[in-house]
């Protein structure tokens, strides 16, 4: 045990000198590159939040080729406007980028406006993310920000976040698939009966291919919208295992009928636009979030065509409501919050700036913006626009956001799937079992959060 | 019987070439997928493809505005040699004097060293950061180069450690007759003696200092000072459109230097083993 202690306390110890001695090293090697010292300056004008000072404002965001791009000709036409602000974009692609985040904020160097995808809450529970009333109204405009937007950046009645883009689910069709089939397009205001009908017509008339890939727990959602339910809300489940039984049994039916893809082809989807089964050519429906059209139909030279969800037959209801893809927001700390709240309302009301950053990040938030956006649209962005154009026009169902503890229902989702796919338990077996889980994980959750 | 020992050697290289092709296939495959336009890269995932571009390494190389992959290929090199010459010259010497000299407490010492080894990566990680935060260096390469000038990476020490107690000690006592010091010992007798393990710690640390991702995308903040693994994942976005053909042609060009390092001083190792095999 004494030795042990001992160890401990000399790797302790270790540590400390290896920190010091490394820092009583730094003038005799700081002469290598000190002219990429950036720090400094911004440290020294902490007070300086008014006009004409000069001000650096550090901007974070993952994303791909395309969004770099973007996203930095906006920045210079910003700093056109506004010569006093040097922006300092730290952008990567998304691996690490909320590791590195993490470690920023523990060590309270976290950059002034950072990129949140659906994890914006759990950091509004840490308290490091800036409360952004205080600017509505004068650095940042949200009249125009469809008000479902808002409320899903809205914690305790304090908003945190502006919405990058607006999507919604909707189901993509390879029309390619369909003509090759020599079955003709479904009407878009298609139903449940309609896709059970249509699907095993592909699984038969083209090889190797099977009509659609499950919709999962996303489709489910819409599911239990179209029968006026919900996931969780405001801390209460919306639904019984009766739904979740006739979800399952839906899709255990269309594997049955040749409707849906085999389980062997099924558990081999890959999450990522390009290896999804639509783009392989295994199935020729699969339920997709509508700003990602121009990454699936990038990836093949198929066509695709976007379709709301299919109805329900007996209420009629389609169930998809807009759902926000990314939020701007404020590090608590930032010593320059009008600044980051006036960068944040250029960023998604500004027109010429959401010209360039387009449907990216998905369709903008604000709904001038969106009809001004529309006009001069790529074909591929107009099909989207108006997509969620008239999916904010018709949505008869509400934004539900994540299920608490999401990470592990989705993970939950997906196991009982493969139980049935495998026939290890029968769908209704299968399905109480999950509804029994998914209670005591949100039950566990609450708790955690009530503490 | 000399039929018979032929088919056998026959058979016997067809298979390894087989093996080897399948060994190759992902390296082969990226290679064929760097040359093809994006919507083909996974609708059609075969090697032959009825269409072949080199725009990709165009696009690739412009990543994004007013920055090349150059950029991040000079910082990587930059970064790797610091690292490189670095590690040979202060983890020898700290091996040396482990291995050599006499100096209190020096089983502790070397016991310390070991025990950095052990420590978990994620233990010092946020600690860390922060010092090199209040010392203003985060978003330069110092957070990444100034550690290897201290012999931080225990790893290699060890390695010598081990190495140099090989060398026989009659070799530094003729040296003291001939009037050498201590350092002279070090330069003269040791390190040339040396060269296998240093060739190893050279290569190791070049191959793993070109590949590190983590602690190059924590410490640099800003795209002129990326490096070649933090290029490659700007193309790609787990969530959105990444640009797959991009990514492959890069990657293609990254593995050169590193297989060029390799090859060239991965005869020196051999070479080294066979002659201080003799001299055992």
């Amino acid at each position: 045990m004494k030795k042990l202690f001992l160890l401990f306390i000399l790797s302790l110890l270790t540590v400390v000198v290896v920190a010091c001695s490394s820092g009583s090293d730094e003038e005799e090697t700081s002469g290598e590159n000190n002219d990429t010292e950036t720090e400094g300056t911004e440290e020294t004008d902490e007070e300086a939040s008014g006009e004409g000072e000069d001000i650096t404002l550090r901007v974070a965001w993952w994303g791909g080729q395309e969004r770099h791009d973007r996203t930095l000709q906006v920045i210079e036409m910003y700093e056109e406007q506004n010569p006093n602000v040097t922006i300092e974009a730290e952008y990567s692609g998304f691996d690490g980028y909320f590791d590195k985040l993490n470690t920023q904020l523990a060590a309270g160097n976290a950059p002034d406006v950072i990129q949140f995808g659906g994890n914006l809450n759990d950091f509004v529970l840490r308290d490091v993310i800036l409360p952004l009333d205080d600017y509505v109204g004068n650095e940042l405009d949200t009249s125009l920000h469809s008000q479902s937007m808002l409320d899903s950046a809205t914690f305790d009645d304090q908003l945190f976040g502006v919405t990058l883009g607006t999507t919604a689910w909707g189901v993509l069709v390879n029309k390619t698939a369909f003509e090759e089939a020599g079955i003709s397009m479904p009407s878009k205001e298609w139903t449940w009966e309609d896709f059970q009908d249509i699907t095993p017509q592909i699984t038969e008339n083209i090889d190797g291919m099977y009509g659609a890939s499950d919709f999962s727990e996303d489709g489910f959602g819409v599911f239990l919208a179209q029968r006026d339910k919900y996931t969780y809300l405001d801390g209460e489940i919306g639904f019984g295992v009766e739904d979740v039984k006739d979800w399952f049994s839906l899709w255990q039916d269309l594997r049955e009928s040749g409707g849906a893809a085999m389980a062997e082809v099924q558990v081999s989807a890959s999450q990522t636009p390009e290896q999804s089964l639509i783009v392989q050519r295994d199935v020729a429906v699969e339920s997709i979030a509508s700003n990602q059209l121009g990454a699936y139909a990038g990836a093949t030279e198929d066509e695709f065509e976007l379709y709301p969800y299919p109805y329900n037959s007996e209420t009629g209801k389609n169930g998809v409501s807009l759902r926000p893809s990314q939020y701007f927001a404020a590090y608590k700390d930032t010593p320059h919050p009008e600044e980051a709240a006036k960068f944040m309302d250029f960023f998604v009301n500004n027109t010429e700036a959401t010209d360039v950053l387009g449907n990216d990040r998905g369709a903008p938030v604000n709904s001038e913006v969106r009809k001004s956006l529309i006009e001069s649209a790529s074909e591929l962005d107009e099909k989207v626009y108006a997509y969620i154009d008239l999916v904010s026009e018709t949505s008869d169902a509400p934004y539900i956001p994540n299920l608490p503890g999401y990470n592990e229902n989705t993970q939950l989702f997906t196991e009982t799937e493969q139980i049935i796919y495998y026939d290890q338990k029968s769908v209704d077996e299968a399905s109480e079992d999950y509804f029994e889980e998914l209670l005591s994980n949100i039950e566990k959750y609450e708790d955690e959060e009530a503490e | 019987m000399d039929q018979s020992t032929k088919t056998s050697r026959l058979l016997t290289h067809i298979f390894i070439i087989i093996f080897g092709l399948f060994m190759l296939y992902p390296v082969i495959w990226m290679i064929s997928a760097s040359f093809k336009p994006e919507t083909l890269i996974f609708s059609s995932p075969g090697l032959f493809s009825k269409e072949w571009t080199i725009d990709n390494y165009f696009t690739g190389w412009n990543v994004v505005r007013n920055t090349t992959f150059g950029q991040f290929f000079q910082n990587s090199f930059l970064i790797s040699t610091i690292a490189v010459i670095a590690n040979i010259i202060t983890c020898s010497m700290a091996a040396y004097a482990f291995a050599r000299l006499k100096f209190p407490l020096k089983k502790l010492w070397f016991a310390c060293m070991l025990m950095t080894i052990m420590l978990p990566a994620h233990a010092t990680l946020i600690p860390q950061y922060t010092i090199f935060h209040n010392l203003g260096w985060v978003n330069t390469i110092l957070p990444l180069t100034v550690p290897k000038l201290l012999a931080t990476d225990a790893f290699f020490i060890f390695l010598m450690v081990q190495f140099f107690r090989g060398i026989p000690r009659e070799l530094d006592e003729s040296a003291i007759m001939d009037g050498c010091g201590i350092f002279q010992i070090y330069t003269r007798i040791i390190m040339p003696l040396a060269v296998p393990v240093l060739i190893t710690t050279a290569i190791f640390t070049f191959i793993w200092t070109w590949d590190d991702f983590f602690s190059q995308i924590l410490y640099l903040n800003t795209v002129e000072h990326f490096t070649v693994p933090l290029g490659l994942r700007l193309f790609l976005d787990s969530q959105g459109e990444s640009s797959w053909g991009s990514v492959f042609a890069m990657s293609v060009l990254s593995l050169i230097p590193i297989t060029t390092v390799f090859f060239i001083f991965q005869r020196y190792i051999v070479d080294g083993i066979a002659t201080t095999g003799i001299k055992g």
